[in-house]
């Protein structure tokens, strides 16, 4: 076995990097929140997994063609879509460097993603109220925890989008801002997408089972 | 708090502490100075002594 002695006390063996390497602002947020995105990404597939091997088990219950409404889930489709084109509106709005423009656009998607959870409440308070709890069946258990989840993202959503209007309000169209703002971006349009996958696979497949 | 207040079922406070936790992060993000730099002298030079030291004690 070999020691490795330090020889002098004045000339000290260096084992670290001495160069130095840039580390800009917010370098790595992208990356960061992509990997929190496909991971929140995997949560979802669980659920949908889930759903998809309990969806047809009533127990006797109530099934998607008593209890869904496709008039009302088409109007609460229309509000996350619309909410995502005016998200879209405030980033064009952002990169022009309009400040009072994007916190209006933001204000609007805001509204729409209020009116979205506004849906989605009433129709589960009447699906409750019908006695389709999620103790009900299977399929009720996997369908409640399944939009529960994507509703609770968008009520996260709707706070952090509440937070960011104050904060372009206070710091204006920074740096640090826009990366915030793009970052809910991308959690708004995730959202979106997982919604067409719960209005397909849930409500429109449901209607043809 | 939460994981007590859960734990025993006092919703109530179980509500609060999340609402804590929640306002408590929001709270921070408005905190914009996080990073701060040390640069590579201060590194080097804090790195140098300690290693001078472990040579002084011979370990």
């Amino acid at each position: 076995m070999s020691t490795i002695t330090l020889s002098a006390a004045t000339t000290p063996i260096r084992f670290y990097e001495l160069d130095e390497h840039p580390h800009p602002e917010g370098y790595s947020t992208m990356l960061g929140f992509w990997i929190y995105l496909m991971s929140d990404c995997l949560i979802f597939a669980i659920l949908f997994a889930c759903y998809a091997v309990l969806g047809g088990n009533y127990a006797a219950g109530p099934g998607p063609k008593d209890l869904f409404d496709l008039g009302l889930v088409a109007v609460n489709t229309a509000m996350l879509l619309l909410s995502s084109i005016t998200y879209g509106f405030a980033m064009i709005a952002m990169q022009r460097g309009a400040r009072r423009v994007t916190q209006l656009w933001l204000a609007v998607t805001g509204l729409f993603g209020a009116a979205f959870l506004g849906i989605e409440l009433y129709e589960f308070a009447h699906l409750i109220q019908e006695g389709a709890t999620p103790q009900r069946s299977a399929f009720l258990s996997a369908f409640f925890t399944l939009v529960g989840t994507h509703g609770l993202h968008v009520t996260f959503g709707l706070v952090w989008l509440v937070t960011l209007i104050v904060q372009l309000g206070r710091k204006g169209l920074i740096p640090a801002n826009q990366r915030r703002v793009a970052c809910l971006s991308m959690f708004w349009h995730f959202l979106d997408v997982v919604w067409i996958g719960v209005f397909t696979i849930v409500y429109l497949m449901g209607m043809l089972r | 708090m939460i994981g007590f207040a859960l734990v025993w079922h006092i919703w109530w406070l179980a509500g609060l502490g999340f609402v804590g936790l929640v306002g408590g992060a929001i709270a921070h993000t408005f905190n914009y100075k996080r990073d701060f730099h040390i640069p590579a002298a201060t590194v080097t030079a804090v790195e140098d002594a300690r290693t001078r030291q472990i040579a002084l004690l011979g370990v």
